[in-house]
C-alpha cells in the first residue's frame, strides 16, 4: 500500500508523476475522479497531456496549492467577474514566459483538467499580449495571415465606421 | 467599306478579349479564394487557434473589460480590432452574443442593427446619443423592444422630447429594467415645458430603475410604475407635482431602495405653509436616500414627513438660500426626523470638515468615511469664512445633540472659537477620542484653552471636575507656538497635568509637529507632556 496522500499521474507519452492529492485536487476533473475511485493505488492516465505540459501544470498547482478559493466551489459571479478579479502575479508571468506552443498547450491542458485559476491566468496573460495592438500587430505576434477577402475587409471597415461615427 | 470591315473585326476581337478577361477574373477570384482558404486553414493550425473557441472567447472578453488605447485613441469596442485579425476570430466574436450586448450608438443606425442581430437571445443594454435619434434608428429599435434590458438616452435635445416620448410609450418593453434619460446639461433653462416620461406598468412591466437628468423628463403622472421601482434618481429635474401628491407618490413606492433627488424642484402648488408634517409616509425598503442641493424642495418638510426604517445611507447637501435655513440643524425637522433618526441614533463617530475655499462644511461618519451611512453638508453662504469652523462646530452640537458621540475628528483651516469648543465638551461628555490632526495649530490652541476650563456645575450627580472625563486619546497638531506667550506655550501641558491630577489622565497623545527640533524649550515641554500622559506619540 503506497502513501495515501499521494498518487501517480501518467502523461500521454508515458511519463509518470507522483503528486500530492491536495495539489491534484485543484483540477475539478481529477478531484471528481479521485472521489469516484476512492482509496486506490492505481495510476491516473491523462491521455491528452504530454509530460512537458503536465510538468508545468503540476508546477503551477504546487505553487498555488494554498489558493483554495480559486479552485472550486460554485461560480456565483460568472466567468467575467472572476476574470476581472483574477490577479496575475509576477510568478505567474514568469511561469508563462515560455514559447507560444507550450503556453497554449498549458492553457488547453488546464481547460481539459478544469483548473480554473490556471485557465484564468493563462487567458489574462494572452489578453495582455493582445491588448493595445492593431490587427496587423496581433497577426505578426501570432504568425496569423490575413485571410479576409476584399469584400470582407470592406465590411469590417464599414462596421468600424458605423461604430465610431460621432 | 474597308474601314467598317476592320471595325467589325476589331469589335469581335474585343469581345473575345473581354470574354477572356472575364474568364481570367473568375479564375483569379477562384485562385484568390483558394489562397484565402489555404490561409484560413493554415491559421487554424497555429498554436493560438488550437485553443477551444470558449477559451478564445474568454481571452477576448477579458480584453473587453478594460479600456484599450490604440495609436493614442481610446478603443471603446475593443473587439473591433480583434475581429479584424482573421476569419476565425471574427467568427468567434460574432457568434458570442455577450460581446454585443452593450451597444452605444452615436449616429449610425446600422451599428445598432448589427449589434442587436448579433445579440441573438441575450438582452441588450442600449445607449443612444441624441444625434442617432432619427427615424431610422427608432425604426430599428422598434423591432427589438422585447430584447432591450436597459435604455439610456444621452444629451436629448428639447425639441425631440415629445416625439421620443410618443415613440417610447407607444411600444411595449417587456424586459426593460432600467431607463435613463439625460437632457443637455446646459439646456437646464429650456424654453420647452418639462415633459412626462409617460411610462406605465403596461408598457414597461419590468422597469425597476428610472433615472431622469437635466430636465429631460419628469416622472410619470400616472402612478402604476411606482410600486415596482427599486431606484428613482432625479437630477436637475423639474417635476410639476403638488407636495401632497408627491407624498402620495412616495407612499406608493413600497419597493423603493434607492431614492436620489438632486437639484430637483417641484411645483409649489398645494404646498402647505406650515413646516410641520401633516402626515408621515413610510418607505419600508429604502436603504439609500440622497437629497442634494434642492433649493426649491421643502427639505425640512420632506424629512419630517418620511419614515425610513430600513435606511442605511443618507446624503443631504443643503444650499443655503436667502430665505431658507442657514444651518443643517435648522434644515432638519425640529423634533428630529423619522428619516434620519435611525442613523443619528446609532452614530458614534463624526468627522466635521470645514472647507473654507468651497464655503462648505460637512459632517459624516468618520468610522465609515464620506461614503458611509451619513453625509450631511451645507454650502453656508457665510460672510466670514474665518468663522466657518465655529459655525460648523456649533451646528454639529445641535444636529448630533441626541447622538451617542464618542469620537470626533475635525479638519479645518479656520480656528474654532474657545466658546464653541466649550459647548462641544458640555454637550458631548462621553467623548473618548478627539482628532484634530488636520487643523491649523491656532485651532488646536483654541481647543486646549477650552479644555483647560472648568465645567460649570450642573444638576447632574456625576458632574465632573474636567470636561469629557472619558477622553483617552487626542491626536493634534502642536499648539505651543500659538500664541507666543508664556501662558500660551504651557496651555497644553497644564491641561494634561490637571487631568492627570484629577484622575482623568489622557492615555495617549499624538502630536504632529512641524516646528524645528532645536526649539530652545522643546525638550522641557515634551518632558512635561510625557509625564502627564500614558503614551506620547509623534
Amino acid at each position: 500500500m503506497g502513501d495515501s496522500n499521494r498518487l501517480t499521474l501518467v502523461a500521454s507519452d508515458g511519463g509518470k508523476f507522483v503528486v500530492d492529492k491536495e495539489v491534484v485536487q485543484m483540477s475539478v476533473l481529477l478531484k471528481n475522479m479521485i472521489e469516484d475511485l476512492g482509496e486506490t493505488d492505481e495510476s491516473i492516465p491523462i491521455p491528452n497531456v504530454t509530460s512537458p505540459v503536465l510538468t508545468k501544470v503540476i508546477e503551477f498547482c504546487e505553487n498555488h496549492r494554498t489558493d483554495a478559493a480559486r479552485t472550486d466551489g460554485p461560480n456565483v459571479d460568472g466567468d467575467d467577474a472572476r476574470m476581472r478579479t483574477a490577479v496575475v502575479s509576477d510568478w505567474d508571468r514568469q511561469f508563462f514566459d515560455v514559447d507560444q506552443d507550450l503556453m497554449f498547450e498549458i492553457i488547453v491542458a488546464a481547460n481539459y483538467l478544469d483548473i480554473k485559476s490556471l485557465v484564468d491566468v493563462g487567458c489574462k496573460v494572452v489578453a495582455d499580449m493582445i491588448k493595445g495592438k492593431s490587427p496587423q500587430e496581433i497577426r505578426d505576434l501570432f504568425d496569423i495571415v490575413n485571410d479576409f477577402s476584399p469584400e470582407e475587409e470592406a465590411a469590417l471597415r464599414k462596421e468600424n465606421e458605423w461604430a465610431n461615427d460621432r | 467599306m474597308q474601314d467598317s470591315q476592320e471595325i467589325r473585326t476589331l469589335l469581335i476581337r474585343r469581345a473575345t478579349l473581354v470574354s477572356e478577361e472575364d474568364a481570367l477574373s473568375r479564375e483569379l477570384r477562384k485562385t484568390q479564394r483558394s489562397i484565402l482558404e489555404i490561409d484560413e486553414f493554415l491559421n487554424s493550425t497555429l498554436p493560438i487557434n488550437s485553443l477551444p473557441n470558449e477559451i478564445l472567447v474568454k481571452i477576448f472578453r477579458s480584453i473587453q473589460t478594460e479600456p484599450w488605447i490604440l495609436q493614442g485613441r481610446l478603443i471603446e469596442w475593443s473587439w473591433l480590432p480583434i475581429q479584424a485579425v482573421c476569419r476565425l476570430w471574427r467568427r468567434v466574436i460574432c457568434s458570442e452574443p455577450l460581446s454585443w450586448r452593450t451597444i452605444t450608438v452615436y449616429s449610425r443606425h446600422e451599428w445598432l442593427q448589427i449589434c442587436l442581430e448579433r445579440c441573438s437571445d441575450v438582452h441588450a443594454d442600449v445607449t443612444l446619443y441624441d444625434r442617432s435619434l432619427d427615424t431610422d434608428t427608432l425604426s430599428v429599435l422598434s423591432q427589438w423592444t422585447s430584447a432591450v434590458r436597459s435604455l439610456t438616452i444621452m444629451n436629448l435635445e428639447g425639441h425631440r422630447k415629445e416625439s421620443f416620448s410618443s415613440w417610447l410609450t407607444a411600444r411595449r418593453w417587456p424586459v426593460l429594467k432600467e431607463m435613463d434619460v439625460a437632457g443637455l446639461a446646459h439646456h437646464f433653462i429650456d424654453a420647452l415645458p418639462p415633459a412626462d416620461i409617460g411610462l406605465t406598468i403596461e408598457n414597461a412591466p419590468s422597469l425597476r430603475a428610472l433615472r431622469l437628468q437635466a430636465r429631460a423628463f419628469h416622472p410619470p403622472a400616472e402612478g402604476s410604475l411606482y410600486p415596482h421601482l427599486l431606484t428613482l434618481k432625479l437630477s436637475l429635474c423639474e417635476w410639476p407635482i403638488s407636495f401632497g401628491r408627491l407624498l402620495d407618490v412616495l407612499e406608493s413606492m413600497t419597493s423603493i431602495e434607492d431614492l436620489w433627488l438632486e437639484k430637483t424642484f417641484i411645483h409649489t402648488v398645494g404646498m402647505p405653509d406650515a413646516q410641520r408634517a401633516t402626515r408621515i409616509v413610510t418607505l419600508p425598503r429604502l436603504r439609500s436616500f440622497t437629497l442634494e442641493l434642492n433649493r426649491y424642495l421643502p427639505i425640512t418638510l420632506l424629512l419630517a414627513s418620511l419614515n425610513l426604517p430600513a435606511v442605511t445611507s443618507v446624503r443631504v447637501q443643503i444650499d443655503a438660500s436667502e430665505q431658507g435655513p442657514h444651518t443643517i440643524a435648522d434644515t432638519l425637522p425640529r423634533h428630529r426626523s423619522s428619516a434620519l433618526s435611525p442613523i443619528l441614533d446609532a452614530i458614534t463617530s463624526v468627522h466635521v470638515s470645514a472647507d473654507e475655499y468651497a464655503d462648505q462644511y460637512t459632517f459624516y461618519d468618520s468610522s465609515a468615511g464620506w461614503a458611509g451611512p451619513l453625509y450631511v453638508s451645507m454650502f453656508s453662504g457665510a460672510t466670514d469664512r474665518f468663522e466657518l469652523m465655529s459655525r460648523a462646530l456649533a451646528d454639529f452640537v445641535n444636529v448630533f445633540s441626541h447622538s451617542p458621540i464618542t469620537e470626533l475628528s475635525v479638519s479645518s483651516l479656520s480656528t474654532g472659537s474657545v466658546s464653541v469648543w466649550v459647548d462641544v465638551f458640555n454637550r458631548f461628555p462621553g467623548l473618548e477620542i478627539i482628532n484634530m490632526r488636520h487643523c491649523e495649530s491656532s485651532a488646536a490652541h483654541a481647543f486646549w484653552v477650552a479644555l483647560s476650563q472648568t465645567p460649570s456645575p450642573s444638576a447632574d450627580d456625576d458632574h465632573c471636575a474636567v470636561f469629557c472625563p472619558r477622553l483617552r486619546l487626542v491626536d493634534t497638531v502642536a499648539s505651543h507656538t500659538v500664541p507666543r506667550t508664556e501662558e500660551g506655550f504651557w496651555t497644553m501641558p497644564r491641561v494634561l497635568r490637571a487631568r492627570k491630577e484629577r484622575g482623568h489622565m489622557l492615555q495617549e497623545l499624538r502630536v504632529f509637529h512641524d516646528f524645528s527640533d532645536d526649539h530652545e524649550r522643546l525638550s522641557e515641554y515634551l518632558a512635561e507632556v510625557e509625564e502627564c500622559v500614558g503614551v506620547l506619540k509623534d
